[in-house]
């Protein structure tokens, strides 16, 4: 009976009290959150100043893991990589993935069904794209080296992976054929929520398709290219089961990229500590980035 | 923009179309031609474009027989548990929180989705170097399913917890007033009126955590080691140093790998599309 009561109690409690119902049903999540990104976080903030290694016993090392990540010298030719390869896979996202969604929003034959299937790079996972196109590629079995030299583009079969510009921009490819569609859906649902009437009033002042496409489209998607483009950076940035699969950031570290390289430095070299201190300092590059995108986007919309 | 009627136009809206399902399709449709083939198939000259004798039996070598220890039927199991907890997981305490945050007069609910969105900046290595060392020194977590379930909730939750705040907010808040004053408490007009409703938006997430967690790479890689935790991908890309010569095993794993995400994508097609463009629309 008391059990009942109480109970009563509490029900009665949360009837009335929006608040404490509230608090009850987010706790759990704010738990995992708190025990899985804010401790890490902070436990990842006090291993960065200290030498946790397997090798030695945990040491305190000051600033020492910053300062060495300046004299790592491949360090800086690994975010230079990173840079290109981001820049180079959103450009070709952004540009493919506004043409397609521009492409798919007209009425066509076949447009639910083609739609359904440009999901499938999405959905493949990024190890499986990998392997595809380290077939696609082969250097005795490709497809690729059987076309162009059939087409006597090639005089003979080439070893695409093992040349360290190829190998860097067919990755490059990769990401961005997994990826495209993604920002396809995006667009695409920025493109529907602008009216019919726009476009009409539009043509009816003589504006013509490009002037139509600069002056209505591109402003009102404006803000979910934003959305796409700190998405695609942010995962760009990441990138490691395709470079994983493909090259093992060879040949010569050619696509050894900034998350392939910290991952080398905390998990094949255990060098944990200088590799949370690597990773903050990416993070911190992220945030920035994300702000510009936010500031540069923005002044555009305002003109 | 939405009938563009001038032929020309059109022609050139179909001929794109058809190059960018071509080029979205081809490497796909590649990978299952090349797993149908025998190994000896697979060097001629031409390469065919469509397999000479289809035969299944790659998919029957890499799924049974033993290879380094471990089968891969083993990884698909790992996957289904590991991928089926997570989404579980993340649906209900996604769902609970998602609607606390839309519905309820919540002191902290804008800093805590904030706090959410901000996870999601975070570069994966910043939380896996302390995760690794907390699973493997004090929790002894590591190599087990469990490792799996807890990285992919946390990492997954986040989201979960956007789509499903973005679906309630689009329900009509009478219903849920008339059914509490007919009686019922809280809870049951969260779990008797709300929820059904909200079906597609939890199948949406259901669908985006459950393909999310099949295809996850670098944190299996790091917590996984034996066949007791060994996931699919993990698996496939064990092959790529050990078996370089059996092409079967991996055109065929590669296929497997790729079968389950693929199908459920197109299946649930619609609730995907929405769950991805929930957090991207609104401004």
């Amino acid at each position: 009976m008391r059990t009942a009561a109480y109970r009563q109690s509490f029900t009665g409690r949360l009837e009335h009290n929006e608040g404490l119902f509230a608090f009850l049903l987010v706790l759990p999540a704010m738990l995992i959150v708190l025990a899985l990104y804010i401790y890490p976080l902070l436990y990842s903030f006090v291993i960065s100043f200290l030498r946790s290694d397997i090798r030695y016993p945990e040491e305190f090392r000051g600033l020492k893991n910053y300062i060495e990540i300046f004299q790592e010298p491949d360090l800086l030719v690994s975010f230079l990589r990173t840079f290109y390869f981001t820049a180079l896979s959103l450009a070709i996202e952004m540009v493919a993935g506004i043409a397609i969604a521009v492409a798919f929003n007209n009425r066509f034959f076949g447009r639910p069904v083609a739609r359904s299937l440009i999901l499938i790079p999405w959905a493949i996972p990024p190890v499986v794209t990998g392997i595809i196109w380290n077939w696609l590629v082969h250097a005795k079995i490709g497809v690729l080296n059987y076309v162009l030299y059939s087409l006597h583009v090639i005089p003979r079969y080439k070893p695409w992976l093992a040349d360290p510009a190829w190998a860097m921009n067919l990755i490059v490819l990769a990401d961005a054929w997994k990826w495209t569609p993604l920002v396809v859906l995006l667009i695409l649902a920025g493109l529907q929520a602008i009216p019919e009437e726009l476009y009409e009033a539009a043509t009816i002042d003589g504006a013509g398709d490009v002037a139509v496409f600069f002056r209505v489209t591109l402003p009102v998607i404006s803000w979910p290219i934003l959305v796409t483009l700190i998405l695609r950076t942010v995962e760009a940035i990441r990138v490691f089961d395709i470079i994983y699969v493909m090259t093992r950031g060879g040949p010569a570290n050619a696509t050894k990229l900034t998350t392939f390289y910290v991952w080398e430095i905390a998990f094949k070299h255990h060098r944990m500590g200088f590799g949370a201190a690597l990773a903050y300092l990416i993070t911190l590059l992220i945030v920035i980035l994300a702000v510009l995108y936010y500031r540069l986007l923005n002044r555009r919309v305002e003109l | 923009m939405a009938a563009i009627t001038r032929p020309g136009v059109r022609v050139f809206l179909y001929v794109f179309v058809a190059l960018v399902l071509l080029t979205m399709l081809f490497p796909f449709y590649w990978i299952v031609n090349m797993s149908l083939q025998t190994s000896n198939q697979l060097y001629d000259i031409p390469p065919h474009f469509w397999p000479p004798r289809p035969t299944l039996e790659n998919f029957a070598s890499v799924l049974l027989e033993e290879r380094g220890l471990m089968r891969f039927y083993e990884a698909v199991f790992n996957t289904l548990i590991v991928a089926a907890v997570a989404m579980a997981v993340c649906v209900a305490l996604g769902s609970i929180t998602g609607y606390a945050l839309a519905r309820l007069n919540f002191k902290w609910g804008l800093w805590f989705l904030f706090v959410l969105i901000s996870t999601q900046m975070v570069p994966p290595l910043v939380d896996l170097i302390p995760l690794y060392i907390i699973f493997s020194r004090i929790l002894k977590l590591v190599d087990t399913k469990l490792a799996l379930i807890i990285g992919y909730t946390g990492w997954l939750l986040p989201i979960s917890v956007w789509i499903l705040y973005g679906y309630f907010q689009t329900i009509p808040k009478d219903l849920e007033s008339a059914a509490r004053i007919d009686g019922c408490t809280r809870l049951q007009a969260l779990f008797r009126v709300v929820m059904p409703l909200s079906a597609p938006g939890i199948a949406a997430t259901a669908i985006y955590v459950f393909i999310s967690s099949t295809n996850e790479f670098l944190f299996a890689m790091i917590f996984t080691s034996t066949r007791k935790s060994i996931t699919i991908p993990v698996a496939l890309s064990d092959m790529i140093g050990k078996y370089q010569i059996r092409y079967g095993d991996m055109t065929a794993g590669a296929v497997i790998a790729a079968a389950l995400p693929v199908i459920l994508a197109l299946i649930f097609q619609k609730y995907l599309v929405q769950s991805l463009t929930a957090g991207g629309i609104k401004g």
